[in-house]
């Protein structure tokens, strides 16, 4: 009858040798042959490159863990996801690394919706506690088999590293550039087969999904913003749909994905708010 | 001062900082201490209270619930802890805002739910003394 349970809030642990050093208002990121930066009190920069490399290898952390350590010094939550504006509100495809979120994203905007983010996903909680994405910058990066699912040619594409065949893919037609309600977020995993679906994540697993998947968790132990963002996950899983989508790793069914969580949207959210029918007449 | 030794000084000072457990310590609840020692924080040591049909009992600490579904959660950010608890464990956290008899909070409860009076006093005794061992419960004198 009565049932209840007390949870640990883990941190990840920390690595003996990691390049990563941290006070409860600082980090440095040292990343051989690229450089070091510095990154203090979620208002300032400073970048040391190192003389062998070049500007794009250096954006890409500066892109990367850089901003997810900015983010977190100012209290804002990092979702490792990307994220795309619909009419019911800004919907979040969080998931590791080569599980599709981009390319789903990428999927999204080919139907016409507005991007938001890629990769890392910035929330914040507005006065009213209603959970908010911050537009981030309008490319998508696309590894060069997800460009082929898309139909798009890499030839036009600029790398985003000379080392990694990833490629920036343009959106600035279809960006966002205002913050968005976060009204859903799906986290993808792949299977070895079978066809795509989906369950819906509810309760406290809702907050451990959402911990789970925040861009590099391990900045946060020690840092002054931790209490603040164990209460803002909880915050976050207040307002929001969360679900776990499967897919098989071969072939991606990118187009049966979509379908998917269109219906799970349309299905979850019910009918879109008006407020924001009005200004968006996709889906 | 360039650029370099700004930031070989900085990371000095950063190493000094995280090497002094005193820094945390007197800089209040760290989090970082608390994450890493996980039993000191929020549960004193397991023991046995005896909760007879007397035994006044109230919230130990007073930290916000709030819904998630069917569930209610509460995140106790400075011990580094979640709780969770269902409808009626939520009920029984409701009753003990302000310190209730054993007894009285089981005949509350066998008004509001449909469930005889040994599996009710059982079930309550179970939750309250797994709260009062995690320090959420104490006893009012």
């Amino acid at each position: 009858m009565c049932a209840w349970d007390r949870c640990r809030w883990s941190w990840p642990a920390r690595k003996r040798k990691a390049n990563v050093i941290r006070s409860r208002t600082q980090l440095l990121l040292k990343i051989d042959r690229v450089g070091r930066y510095l990154v203090s009190n979620g208002n300032d920069i400073v970048i040391e490159r190192a003389p062998e490399a070049s500007e794009d290898d250096a954006r890409v952390f500066l892109l990367g863990s850089v901003l997810g350590a900015l983010l977190h010094q100012r209290g804002v939550l990092p979702l490792h996801a990307s994220a795309i504006e619909t009419m019911y509100g800004a919907v979040a495809f969080a998931g590791q690394v080569g599980h599709g979120k981009s390319t789903l994203a990428a999927a999204f905007h080919a139907r016409g919706y507005r991007v938001l983010a890629d990769d890392v996903c910035a929330i914040s909680l507005d006065v009213a506690g209603q959970p908010l994405v911050t537009p981030a910058y309008p490319q998508l990066n696309l590894w060069a088999d997800a460009l082929a699912h898309l139909g798009e040619s890499k030839a036009a594409l600029r790398r985003t590293r000379v080392l990694t065949e990833k490629y920036g893919l343009p959106i600035s037609d279809h960006f966002s550039t205002r913050p968005v309600p976060l009204c859903a977020v799906y986290e993808l995993n792949t299977t070895n087969s079978g066809p795509p679906s989906l369950g819906g994540v509810t309760g406290s697993a809702k907050m451990w999904l959402l911990r789970d998947n925040t861009f590099r968790l391990a900045f946060l132990a020690g840092m002054d913003n931790s209490e603040r963002y164990m209460r803002m996950v909880l915050a976050v899983a207040q307002r929001i749909r969360t679900a776990r989508v499967s897919r098989p790793c071969e072939p991606f069914l990118l187009d049966e994905l979509a379908d998917l969580v269109e219906r799970d949207l349309r299905a979850s959210l019910g009918s879109p708010p008006q407020a924001l029918k009005s200004n968006s007449e996709i889906l | 001062m360039g650029i370099k030794a700004r930031i070989t000084s900085i990371i000095r000072r950063v190493r000094r900082g995280a090497s002094q457990p005193g820094v945390a310590a007197s800089a209040g609840q760290s989090p970082v201490e608390t994450s890493q020692s996980p039993l000191k924080a929020a549960i004193p040591s397991p023991k046995r209270t005896l909760l007879s049909d007397t035994t006044l009992l109230q919230r130990g600490k007073d930290i916000p619930f709030s819904q998630l579904d069917d569930e209610l959660l509460a995140v106790d950010a400075q011990a580094g802890y979640c709780y969770s608890l269902n409808e009626t464990a939520g009920r029984v956290w409701d009753l003990i805002a302000t310190p209730m008899r054993f007894d009285a909070i089981c005949s509350q409860l066998r008004k509001e739910y449909a469930v005889d009076e040994q599996t009710c006093r059982r079930e309550v005794n179970v939750l309250l003394q797994g709260m009062l061992n995690a320090g959420l419960v104490q006893v009012a004198e």
